[in-house]
């Protein structure tokens, strides 16, 4: 079968989009209801969840469950900035290796796995350490780790879609190899992306919470990874200040993994049931 | 015809039928199969893509998919015993011995990390416990005419046409009373084809097994089978003995069938006779083959036509059959 | 000057860890104007890589293309696609055939170039049977039988109005009853048109039916060629005569039937 025909989402990943609209939503419409500097200094500090603060307040008296929502703003923009770079770099990074064959294949296989072999995380530490903290460098390396998986993925999409007859009926009817390569053969390819996407947008976000965590983020910026960091002073007196970060990023990751699978069972047949 | 049959035929199936898919969609892959095979014979089973007759070859080993498709009308006897109503552990006593069963693509019933030889023995030992392996196996593949030294190899390592023998070796291993071939040499080349075929008469033979042949292949089913079935839209449509069904077909799709498979002009310049392809499976009042036919009335569009003999044993299900033979 | 000339092609394969495989080995033939040359072989014996040559889908090691005139193998780029556009190709497998997430009026479209009017397009799709032509337009390959599916291919390779259409086992995907009809197209647009045919095949029923020369090719080379009677009734290669043998027909043997 030259491509798998789309299939209806499983459960687990309509449950994850459930998941996943909503934090968007609450991002959206939650600072819209509040009154005046949410984010402003109070002497409630460090209050345990009460039907006042949900979540409780940090030691500087601000309202656990804002900070978090507005951390969601940080962590999603990042992980759907670095996806998107990911999907961009890795799909045209790979179908030139897949189409052009050759000297260009090995080029970009190589190269692939130079960057497969590398220890992620450790070498994110060492970029933003040595280049100075900010959401778009985070993105940056984030994409630099990451995009070899998909340029793999789609390379082999496009090698065997280019075997196919299809391929040489156009090239003998004048169509230009780009032109083939661009419209005819990457959109039969991609299915396989959004799921590798949306599994990069998990990791982006769980690789942007521990720079975060160590200090290696941008300190104006409210993100989950740095309210775990500023929690664990205190993670024996004021546990919610760690707990509800915590969650946040367990569901949300979870959320977008669950989402990846499924995609990957609508785009491929071979893991569908 | 079932009174002048013999009462213990090797294989019997009485108005077969076999449904696919959940009751809202039942899709009826066989909706009236007739088919004898007499110990030692060599029967032919023809007809196009999506006509089930690989349906019904699978249905004869118990081989349909699980839970999908199913046996839902009229009955198959295997040696004298009822299997119609056959489960799963009831048929693997069947499976091998007194029936088998090739396949059109023998790469993928070959386990490709297992040798050659193994993969034999299995099947020997599945049957015959007492008997000595190295000896027997030796056997088989001097019956399939293959050198000692493929025991040691890998399926990959052997072209198309030795992977089909060892299939054969495998499905001969169980001492098989009648061999089911779907689509044998469909894969191969042509000179291999003819080997394949020529070994299958040579073995029918040697071991008096009978042999029923699955494919779409008019020529190569004349040429090795003593009776022919041909088979219309999961329905048995004709059947007699070769030489008669192919000199003297009796139904408008047969006579348009072995026309097309001649590759030859007409008599008005073209090759083709048969007008439309194949249908989709469907439940119909008429003749399925009405749509497509010539000669088609109002009686052939509304009523399903019977079983007439045109001469001895050979017969057809068509309405034309009686006023075409007063015309001529 | 004949249509197609192929002047001692060879082509090895190389693959690292695989010996070399010398799949076309200074292969030289001709296809005249109005003709159809059937070319012979079976899987392995190099008609297909002979027909990618041909076609300069991929380069020879050596040996020139001629077609219409031009030297294929010295062009590249856009000199290369104008000078073969009169060449199509008809695939074995038509489900491979076509991008799966095109309609049948943009398959058509690409092909069509001249005049991709949808007066044209269902003209096409006419002159290939497929009737009713304009509710086709707007269907997707996958949606099509394999019969239709191998009639629009062939409407696709009309759509640039070629000289030569070269077809590798048009017939092998289909089902008896409508491998007769295509032939009959094959047929009547040849009658129509002069269109010739470069015919691969491993069927030396369809060669008799359908062709005017014949080519046995094995092991990447030709080893025999001639008027399809005169090879068919006297072989000369052994080759020839043991594909012959091992035909089975309906009939009889091939050699005793009347030919074409």
């Amino acid at each position: 079968m030259p491509i798998a025909r789309a299939k209806a989402l499983k459960f687990p990943a309509l449950l994850s989009i459930g998941i996943i609209g909503s934090l968007l939503l609450l991002t959206l419409i939650v600072p819209q209801l509040l009154h005046g500097d949410p984010l402003a200094l109070t002497d409630d500090i460090l209050q345990p969840p009460s039907a006042r603060h949900w979540f409780g307040t940090d030691d500087l008296g601000r309202d656990v469950l804002v900070e978090i929502i507005y951390g969601t703003r940080v962590s999603f923009l990042i992980g759907c900035a670095a996806a998107l770079a990911t999907a961009v770099a890795g799909t045209a990074i790979g179908s030139l290796g897949g189409f052009f064959g050759g000297v260009t294949d090995t080029v970009v296989t190589r190269l692939a796995e130079f960057f497969q072999v590398m220890p992620t995380f450790i070498l994110a530490v060492v970029i933003v350490a040595l280049a100075g903290p900010g959401l778009i460098r985070v993105v940056a390396v984030i994409a630099l780790l990451s995009w070899p998986q998909t340029a793999r993925v789609v390379r082999g999409e496009v090698l065997r879609l280019s075997r196919l007859d299809f391929v040489d009926a156009l090239r003998c009817v004048g169509i230009t190899e780009w032109r083939i390569l661009t419209f005819e053969i990457i959109p039969n390819a991609v299915g396989p992306v959004f799921a590798l996407g949306a599994l990069i947008v998990g990791n982006a976000i769980l690789l942007e919470a521990s720079l975060s965590f160590l200090g290696l983020s941008d300190p104006s910026v409210i993100s989950w990874g740095r309210l775990l960091s500023a929690g664990q002073r205190f993670l024996f007196s004021a546990w919610w200040l760690s707990l509800f970060p915590g969650l946040a990023i367990l569901i949300t990751v979870l959320a977008f993994n669950l989402l990846a699978d499924g995609l990957r069972d609508m785009f491929d047949p071979r893991h569908a049931k | 015809m079932s009174t002048t049959a013999p009462a213990e035929s090797l294989l019997r199936v009485d108005a077969l039928q076999v449904t696919y898919g959940p009751p809202s969609h039942l899709v009826h892959a066989v909706a009236d199969a007739t088919l004898m095979v007499e110990a030692g014979e060599a029967v032919g089973l023809a007809g196009e893509s999506g006509c089930g007759k690989s349906t019904l070859a699978r249905a004869l080993l118990g081989l349909l998919p699980e839970r999908v498709g199913r046996v839902s009308g009229g009955r198959i006897r295997i040696a004298g015993k009822d299997v119609t109503a056959f489960r799963d552990t009831q048929w693997a006593a069947l499976r091998g011995h007194p029936v088998a069963m090739v396949f059109q693509d023998p790469l993928s019933f070959l386990n490709p990390v297992v040798r050659i030889g193994a993969q034999i023995a299995e099947s020997v030992r599945q049957h015959d416990r007492d008997v000595a392996l190295a000896p027997r196996c030796r056997e088989l593949l001097e019956l399939v005419k293959l050198p000692e030294t493929v025991l040691r190899q890998y399926p990959h390592e052997l072209s198309g046409g030795m992977r089909q023998r060892v299939m054969l070796a495998i499905a001969l291993g169980c001492r098989p009373r009648l061999l089911v071939a779907d689509e044998p040499t469909t894969a191969l080349d042509v000179t291999t084809q003819a080997e394949i075929m020529a070994l299958l008469g040579t073995l029918r033979g040697q071991l008096n097994m009978a042999l029923l042949v699955v494919s779409h292949d008019l020529g190569l089913l004349r040429w090795h089978c003593d009776r022919l079935y041909i088979m219309y839209a999961g329905r048995t449509i004709e059947w007699g003995d070769t030489v008669s069904v192919i000199d003297r077909p009796a139904h408008p799709y047969t006579r348009g069938l072995i026309a097309a498979s001649r590759l030859q002009r007409g008599s008005n310049g073209r090759f083709g006779a048969l007008r439309g392809e194949v249908p989709a499976l469907e439940q119909r009042l008429g003749c399925p083959f009405a749509p497509r036919c010539a000669d088609a009335e109002t009686v052939c569009r509304d009523c399903m036509p019977d079983v007439t003999a045109v001469t001895g044993a050979h017969h057809a299900k068509c309405w034309q059959l009686g006023s075409r033979d007063a015309a001529a | 000057m004949p249509l197609l000339e192929l002047r001692h092609i060879s082509k090895t394969f190389t693959r690292r860890g695989v010996s070399p495989l010398r799949a076309v080995d200074d292969v030289s033939l001709t296809v005249e104007r109005g003709e159809c040359l059937a070319l012979v072989g079976e899987s392995g014996s190099g008609k297909s890589t002979l027909a990618r040559l041909a076609l300069r889908l991929i380069d020879a090691d050596e040996g020139e293309v001629l077609f219409d005139g031009a030297g294929l193998h010295k062009l590249s780029g856009n000199a290369l696609r104008q000078a073969r556009i009169k060449m199509q190709p008809v695939f074995q497998d038509a489900s491979t055939a076509f991008n799966p997430r095109r309609t049948v009026r943009t398959i058509l479209r690409q092909a069509a170039v001249a005049d991709p009017s949808e007066a044209h397009l269902c003209a096409l799709l006419e002159r290939v049977e497929l009737r009713p032509a304009l509710p086709l337009l707007a269907r997707y390959p996958n949606e099509l039988s394999g019969g239709q599916r191998q009639r629009l291919s062939i409407a696709r390779a009309l759509a640039t109005e070629p000289s030569l259409i070269i077809a590798d086992e048009p017939l092998s995907g289909a089902d008896v009853s409508v491998r007769a009809q295509i032939l009959d197209l094959l047929a009547d647009l040849q009658e129509q048109s002069g269109v010739s045919y470069l015919l691969i095949t491993h069927d030396i029923l369809l060669a008799r039916a359908f062709s005017h020369r014949i080519a046995v090719m094995h092991q990447g080379s030709i080893v025999e060629r001639g008027d399809t009677p005169t090879v068919l009734h006297a072989p000369t290669h052994a080759y020839t005569r043991r594909l012959l043998d091992a035909v089975q027909s309906v009939d009889g043997p091939v050699a005793d039937a009347p030919s074409a």
